[in-house]
């Protein structure tokens, strides 16, 4: 009888952890899940990012979840398609808490004023921000956006070719006249090697540091008047200065479609000089060239002025969770995060003198062309900046195809004054 | 497969168990088997219908959500086409003169023509381009032309005839920037237009198919099917790795496009399918099988102590069959079983006595037998010689011992008669008469014989020789030289008769008495023979209630009692003939 009980003790026994392990296996894995789902917020933070950048962002979301057990941060990576992307998910009211942003004037009203919580919390000192950059992402004097990396343009030049023409390495302070020089010196068409190399259609955008070197702007700086302003005598300076390096071959037009880039004739020594943002510097260590950097040429008795690009953090006015997203944005130039973003340019003056990134003689003339970059860029000033661009962009591609500057940019005024004051 | 199990159980049962213990197995099961066979099966039935038909409708929905993206892809990508192709036929709308724009209008043109074909993009557009002849290309700078010519479709692509189309599926590695291995999907028509550039250019319109693939592997994974993708050609523009080998049994769907001649053609394992109905009948079968497991320790554990008894109580019988009278059981409880070994215990212990009884009977008339056979001399020649030694006598004129030869030759023919067992007491009597004549021959009228007997009596039946050895006894014990006097009464009683027969001879002791009628000392000196026979064979004709009883009183007298049955000839002739 005893045997009996035993046996029937066992058997339930062996029924009973067999099936609690059952439901064990069975339930466990969608109740971590359903957790997930239910207890953790998802904070959306889209970015044009791909490659070795995106990964850092993506280990920078991982960070702030772990600081934060009850955050998800999914990061959303619009690439090439950010535009489009980021229109569509304003549009359908569904925008993403957090994204990288640049265009304000396009998308400001969709953004998040980020004034009332910088005054509300104390830990944020928008005094350790570059006012420069500050000013990229502020529309009608709110700031939608906080500062994340910037680049401003230097002269990237092959200390090899330099050393080969028996030059010295051009130094801050030099001018155009110095660099037209150069340029000549260092042209070998037999071995096609060219002083300098000039995109066939050049972003206006990064001709504007060039043009408010020569004293000029492409349009007024209340963004009423591009007349006398986008054809001034100094603006088609600039511009011919170019046409004329093309024209007696110490410059060579690159990065046209079905060309190669400007970054890779740099890299093959074609060309010895080449102007440029902070983005190509990475890939010219990689590729083990000898190079340098200097700040941008003045005309003759001007100050140097830069331009800069600069991307920033901010938050979508459709966001349920702003509290957060706000927590996000301040983290992302926290001092653990702008060591660990290596792509970009650190925004704050603290961490850059604490990192002495300005000591890197590579990174140096990025700080000192911040310093001169106090000019607001024209699309900052007018709403319809994109259809006048297009007309300047015309003009000065085909300027560059050795037409007249002068005529092409009267055509391109106007053709464009009627998008003015609209 | 469930059959073969039971029946497997079933032999199982059988060889190991008497058949009380099978039988209890067996009434267990089909207690237990048929009601959860039937719910069981019903539950299974309905359950597995009903999941069945949500799968299946999950499963359509699934595949006819991959249908709708990818017609709807298509769809999307020719609506673009053909717009653009509409517009770029009407050469008042496009004025590309050359190829590569060179002047500040050109550079307008160019610039617009290409906004236009940004403007058709939508969320999931990765790129238009229209690209001529030459390679050059209108469109977004991000891409790379070269590496988009190397790759293995383009080939076709050139021999596309105007109103073909090109559909299929690379990677984004001709792609200046981003992911280069994002799955695209890509449509190339060639241009209408006979004007200019546009002169045998392609339009190339490419749509991020990565969302479409995660719904096939969505339909890979989760539904474990696999899916092949058939251009308008008949070739195969996707088919899902590893993919099981197809089998008859495998659920297919099948859809054709119509417009653009692709074929989808998704499979499913059939076990795949069903994984969710054998679930619930694996589990149905694993509680059929853990009853029967149940069914079959609990009647086992139940049937254990009764047949443990029954089979003792069995084994018990069976050494009473086979003669060990001395058997009992142990009657452990009060139950029908306890009782039962009880009345077997009792039943054994009476057919021992019986036996005892039946061996002793058997016994004695073995050696009663015998004891016949010793006597059985040659009655013919005894009495051949009797009867000349009798007529010798009367022809010599000895009529003394002519008569004593013939009265001894009765009283001889009755000794030696062994035929009829039974006898009424006046033929008993008649031969008595004619001992007594011997006697008288042989002694003289020396004794007297007194004979009390009702007429009515003398019909009731006897032992034949009963009479006589007590005659004998009287003679040869009781009396000296034949002197003395004999009486015979023969009393009916209500219930038996009673023959009295009392001499006044010698006497006996009371040890004397019951030597004669113990048979174990009988044969100290042949002393008694026929007293003790006497005594037996009544009682083996009618009974141990009846026989012989002696009374006596030294000096004085000797009473013999024969109880006897009182019978008749007549009325008892069963009794007779046994």
């Amino acid at each position: 009888m005893k045997k009996f009980w035993i046996t029937i003790l066992v058997i339930m026994l062996v029924f009973v952890t067999a099936a609690c392990s059952n439901n064990k296996s069975s339930k466990s894995e969608p109740n971590q899940i359903r957790k997930e789902q239910k207890h953790k917020i998802v904070l959306r933070f889209a970015t044009w990012d791909s490659g070795e950048s995106l990964k850092i962002q993506k280990k920078i979301a991982k960070k702030f979840e772990e600081k934060n057990p009850y955050i998800k941060v999914q990061v959303e990576e619009y690439g090439d398609e950010f535009d489009q992307k980021l229109s569509a998910s304003f549009g359908a009211k569904n925008p993403p808490d957090v994204m990288y942003m640049w265009n304000f004037p396009a998308y400001f009203q969709n953004l998040e004023p980020l004034d009332n919580f910088i005054n509300r919390d104390p830990f944020i000192d928008m005094n350790d921000y570059y006012q420069g950059l500050l000013n990229h992402s502020t529309m009608y004097r709110k700031l939608y956006g906080i500062p994340a990396g910037f680049t401003t343009r230097v002269v990237y030049y092959n200390k090899d070719i330099f050393d080969a023409a028996n030059l010295p390495y051009p130094k801050d302070g030099w001018t155009w006249d110095d660099f037209k020089g150069i340029a000549k010196k260092l042209t070998d068409p037999a071995k096609e090697q060219y002083g300098f190399g000039v995109r066939q259609e050049p972003d206006t955008y990064d001709l504007q540091g060039i043009v408010w070197s020569n004293g000029s702007s492409f349009i007024s700086d209340d963004g009423s008047e591009i007349a006398g302003y986008m054809n001034s005598p100094e603006t088609i300076e600039s511009i011919r200065m170019l046409t004329d390096m093309i024209q007696d071959t110490s410059a060579v037009l690159v990065d046209g479609k079905n060309q190669q880039s400007g970054e890779e004739n740099f890299i093959a020594g074609k060309i010895a000089m080449w102007e440029s943002g902070f983005w190509p510097l990475e890939e010219f260590k990689e590729a083990n060239i000898n190079f340098g950097t200097v700040e941008m040429p003045a005309f003759n008795g001007k100050p140097v002025k830069g331009v800069i690009s600069s991307s920033a953090v901010s938050i979508a006015r459709d966001s349920k969770n702003k509290d957060l997203a706000w927590e996000f944005v301040k983290y992302y130039n926290s001092p653990e995060v702008v060591k660990m973003r290596k792509a970009d340019l650190p925004v704050r003056i603290s961490l850059v003198k604490e990192m002495k990134t300005e000591k890197d003689p590579l990174i140096e003339p990025f700080y000192k062309m911040l310093e001169r970059s106090n000019g607001t860029p024209a699309f900052l000033l007018t709403k319809n900046w994109d259809a006048i661009n297009r007309n300047l962009s015309a003009a000065i591609n085909a300027t560059l195809l050795e037409q007249d500057a002068e005529t092409l940019l009267n055509n391109a005024v106007k053709d464009s004054e009627k998008y003015l004051g609209q | 497969m469930r059959n073969i199990f039971k029946k497997r159980i079933v032999k199982f049962i059988f060889f190991s168990f008497g058949s009380i213990r099978t039988k209890m197995v067996l009434f267990f099961l089909i207690v237990a088997l048929f009601p959860l066979l039937i719910f069981g099966f019903l539950s299974y039935g309905k359950s597995s219908e009903i999941v069945n038909k949500q799968f299946n409708e999950y499963e359509q929905f699934a595949v006819s959500q991959l249908d709708e993206q990818i017609e709807n892809t298509f769809e999307q990508m020719y609506v673009v086409s053909k717009d653009i192709n509409q517009y770029l036929s009407d050469p008042t709308l496009v004025i590309l003169k050359e190829e590569i724009p060179r002047s500040y209008t050109e550079f307008i043109e160019i610039e617009n023509f290409e906004r236009y074909l940004e403007a058709h993009k939508t969320y999931n557009t990765k790129g238009i381009y229209l690209i001529t002849n030459t390679g050059y290309y209108y469109g977004n700078s991000r891409l790379d032309i070269h590496k988009l010519f190397q790759k293995s479709f383009w080939k076709e692509i050139n021999s596309l005839k105007e109103g073909d189309l090109w559909i299929g599926f690379y990677n984004s590695d001709h792609y200046y920037t981003g992911e280069k291995n994002e799955k695209i999907m890509g449509l190339v028509v060639p241009i209408e237009s006979q004007f200019g550039v546009l002169k045998g250019s392609k339009l190339l319109i490419e749509i991020n198919a990565e969302e479409l693939f995660s719904y096939i592997g969505f339909l890979e994974n989760k539904l474990h099917s696999s899916i092949t993708l058939k251009n308008g050609k008949h070739q195969i523009v996707y088919k899902t790795k590893n993919a099981p080998k197809e089998l008859k049994t495998d659920i297919v769907w099948n859809n054709h496009f119509d417009a653009y001649g692709w074929d989808i053609h998704v499979r499913i394992p059939q076990e795949y399918y069903y994984q969710s109905s054998n679930v619930i009948y694996r589990y149905t079968i694993l509680a059929i099988l853990f009853s029967i497991i149940l069914v079959y320790v609990l009647a086992v554990v139940f049937s254990v102590p009764l047949t443990k008894r029954i089979k003792s109580l069995k084994s018990s019988m069976k050494r009473v069959s086979e003669g060990n009278l001395d058997t009992q059981i142990a009657v452990t409880s009060n139950d029908e079983l306890g009782v039962l070994a009880q009345s077997f215990n009792d039943m054994v212990n009476q057919i021992k006595e019986l036996v005892e009884q039946i061996s002793t009977t058997e016994r004695l008339k073995r050696q009663a037998e015998l004891r016949a056979f010793h006597y059985q001399i040659n009655p013919h020649l005894l009495f051949n010689t009797l009867n000349s030694i009798q007529w010798k006598a009367r022809l010599l004129g000895a009529k003394e011992v002519q008569e004593m030869i013939y009265h001894l030759t009765e009283v001889l023919h009755e000794n030696l008669n062994f035929s009829d067992e039974l006898i009424p007491i006046k033929q008993e009597l008649q031969t008595i008469k004619h001992y007594l004549k011997v006697q008288e021959i042989r002694f003289g009228q020396t004794f007297e014989y007194i004979e009390d007997i009702r007429s009515e009596c003398l019909d009731y039946l006897i032992p034949r020789m009963t009479l006589q050895p007590l005659f004998e006894n009287i003679f040869f014990h009781a009396f000296e030289d034949g002197r003395g006097r004999i009486e015979l009464v023969v009393i009916a009683k209500p219930e038996h008769l009673e023959i009295i027969l009392t001499d006044n001879g010698k006497g006996m002791n009371q040890e004397t008495i019951e030597k004669l009628l113990i048979p174990k000392h009988q044969n100290d000196k042949g002393r008694g023979i026929g007293v003790i026979n006497v005594d037996q064979r009544v009682k083996l004709h009618f009974g141990m209630e009846y026989g012989l009883s002696i009374e006596s009183v030294i000096g004085v007298k000797t009473i013999f009692i024969i109880k006897l049955p009182k019978r008749r000839y007549v009325d008892d002739k069963g009794i007779n003939c046994g």
